[in-house]
């Protein structure tokens, strides 16, 4: 039981950081995409094949999924520097599904539909990371650090500068700062973090395969920021909590399990709906 | 060269399905700019409405068919009333509405999953006899097909640009104020445009069904993406648009495999799609574009 609970928190502070990297663009910005999901799954499988390939391990993957997620985020960055509200949406959407389709095609790098097997562990100075008390350790760490630069940052004038293109694009224009910068600067920073948030989740899991990776992904990671509260790093925190724990708490409910799949996710889909109606500004967001 | 129209007659067929798609969503997302992604949804409820109809049921096609779309454009109808209309009401951001609906998708699809189970069910449908013209297989699901997708676009032309009810459709797209300001209520036409545009999903997925493919719950996505994307090629606001990018986009995706496996098709799709969005935003029949000022 304890194992279990620990290994929930895992996986909630992998999504947490997920989340949170996605808040910067949307949250923050005002950079609608969904497409999230491509930019984790090219950190976990460039984290997988470097420490499969050169055994550098955990933190030689780390480095390439950080790299890797940056590089297809500033790739993704690319329509939203040309069109932005719907068109942006869609354009977002196809970033995904392509990559997605290099993920489950490109066989001889990423395995196919089948995945990469037998991703090694993290190990931290010599000490082998494999009970989830570690990994919890470990990741928390990690996630700490990143969040508290994140905090500096977004609270100094580069954070009111987001802030100030998700309002209105024109203003920060005409003061003379550079937005189109600042859109890729942003994309970049959010894509390093999904990056790193897919490596941890390759050495967590030790096994990738295209489906973790698909449209569906990139919704979920919406729907926590959503359901947490848009532009606020808790908010996230708070929405990858709640949306990987109800799941969990259905489990212990006398439900047939050929049932438990549908169920769980018309759950999650009411919880959506409820939420844009009872808090449309998330649960930290505040009444509208 | 017979491989290039066995694709092509293939990508025909496929092309009147998303022509569908798109005239469905350009005709719900043209005057009520939401992103109606329960709209997959809707696309799963016809399918298994056309399966309780004629197989549970035992009606004969046709009048599964009519069924289905009495259901399909009251089910759009709700969506419009009961969901996104009390959210705009509300002031919530563009953003909510996407969720609320991705919400809605998410339970459709799989109270369908839940009623039905995941595997695909089919139709009674007679099987049919291809015909074989000079090396090439010809289904006639693949001739009826087009007209089919051919007669519904000409109707919903003759509607659009000769009758007043058109008009008004055609004013809340482009300036709803003003019609509001005419005595027009805008609300009634969005409603109209939800249930014209749900009741042709169970069209698409007969047609679909017909040449083979079951219903199963999982179709949804990507009849929404689909749509959306066709939308999109062929220029938001121009629903007639929409249904030619369909066709393009069904030729495309088959021709493609020329180059590459049938695995690439779907990439290669959204590749083109990214191409266009940045290249020519407008799509092939739009006009007004919302570019990012930058």
């Amino acid at each position: 039981m304890e194992v279990y609970i620990l290994g929930i928190l895992v996986t909630i502070t992998i999504f947490a950081l997920m989340a949170i990297s996605l808040d910067l663009l949307v949250g923050y910005t005002g950079l609608f995409t969904i497409a999230q999901a491509a930019m984790f799954g090219s950190g976990a499988y460039a984290s997988a094949i470097v420490s499969l390939e050169t055994g550098l391990g955990f933190w030689g993957g780390a480095v390439a999924g950080i790299a890797v997620g940056a590089a297809v985020a500033s790739l993704a960055s690319i329509p939203s520097l040309r069109v932005s509200g719907d068109y942006l949406v869609l354009a977002s959407f196809g970033v995904q599904v392509v990559f997605h389709g290099l993920f489950l095609n490109l066989d001889g790098v990423t395995g196919g539909p089948a995945g990469l097997r037998g991703i090694p562990r993290p190990s931290l100075f010599g000490w082998s990371i494999d009970s989830p008390a570690e990994y919890l350790a470990l990741y928390l760490a990690i996630a700490v650090v990143i969040v508290a630069v994140l905090r500096r940052l977004l609270a100094s004038s580069f954070g009111l500068l987001l802030q100030a293109v998700r309002e209105d694009e024109l203003v920060p224009q005409a003061l003379g700062k550079d937005v189109l910068r600042l859109k890729i600067k942003i994309f970049v920073l959010s894509g390093a973090i999904a990056g790193l948030s897919g490596s941890m989740y390759a050495h967590y899991i030790t096994f990738v395969s295209p489906e973790s990776f698909d449209v569906h992904a990139s919704i979920f990671v919406l729907a926590m920021v959503l359901v947490g509260g848009m532009g606020t790093t808790w908010g996230a925190i708070l929405g990858a909590a709640i949306l990987i724990l109800l799941p969990e708490v259905l489990r212990f409910l006398p439900l047939p399990t050929m049932s438990m799949g549908p169920i769980r996710q018309i759950i999650y889909g009411l919880i959506l709906i409820m939420v844009c109606f009872l808090r449309p500004r998330g649960l930290i967001g505040g009444r509208s | 060269m017979e491989l290039f129209f066995q694709l092509l007659i293939n990508g025909v067929y496929v092309g009147a399905v998303y022509a569908l798609y798109g005239l469905s969503f350009a005709l719900i997302f043209a005057p009520t700019k939401v992103w109606h992604f329960a709209q997959g949804g809707i696309y799963v409820l016809a399918g298994y409405a056309l399966y309780s109809f004629n197989v549970i049921l035992a009606l004969p096609l046709w009048a599964a068919l009519v069924l289905a779309i009495a259901l399909t454009s009251a089910a759009g109808a709700g969506c419009e009333r009961l969901l996104y209309r009390p959210l705009v009401n509300r002031g919530v951001s563009h953003m909510v509405v996407v969720m609320a609906s991705l919400g809605l998708f998410v339970v459709i699809e799989n109270s369908m999953d839940l009623v039905f189970g995941p595997s695909g069910l089919s139709l009674r449908i007679d099987p049919q006899t291809p015909w074989l013209v000079s090396g090439v297989v010809i289904m006639p699901i693949q001739i009826i097909a087009p007209m089919v997708a051919l007669a519904i676009t000409g109707l919903l032309a003759l509607m659009l640009y000769r009758t007043m009810a058109g008009r008004e459709f055609r004013a809340a797209i482009t300036n709803p104020e003003l019609l509001e300001i005419n005595g027009i209520s805008v609300s009634r036409i969005k409603l109209y445009a939800f249930a014209i545009g749900s009741a042709i999903l169970p069209v698409a997925a007969l047609l679909l069904i017909s040449g083979g493919s079951g219903v199963s719950p999982t179709v949804g996505i990507t009849a929404v993406l689909t749509g959306a994307m066709a939308m999109f090629l062929g220029g938001v606001d121009s629903p007639l648009g929409a249904a030619v990018a369909g066709f393009i986009i069904g030729i495309v995706e088959n021709l493609s495999v020329f180059v590459l496996p049938t695995a690439w098709q779907v990439s290669i799709t959204y590749g083109i799609l990214l191409l266009v969005i940045m290249i020519r935003p407008t799509g092939l029949f739009g006009r007004a574009v919302q570019k990012a000022t930058v």
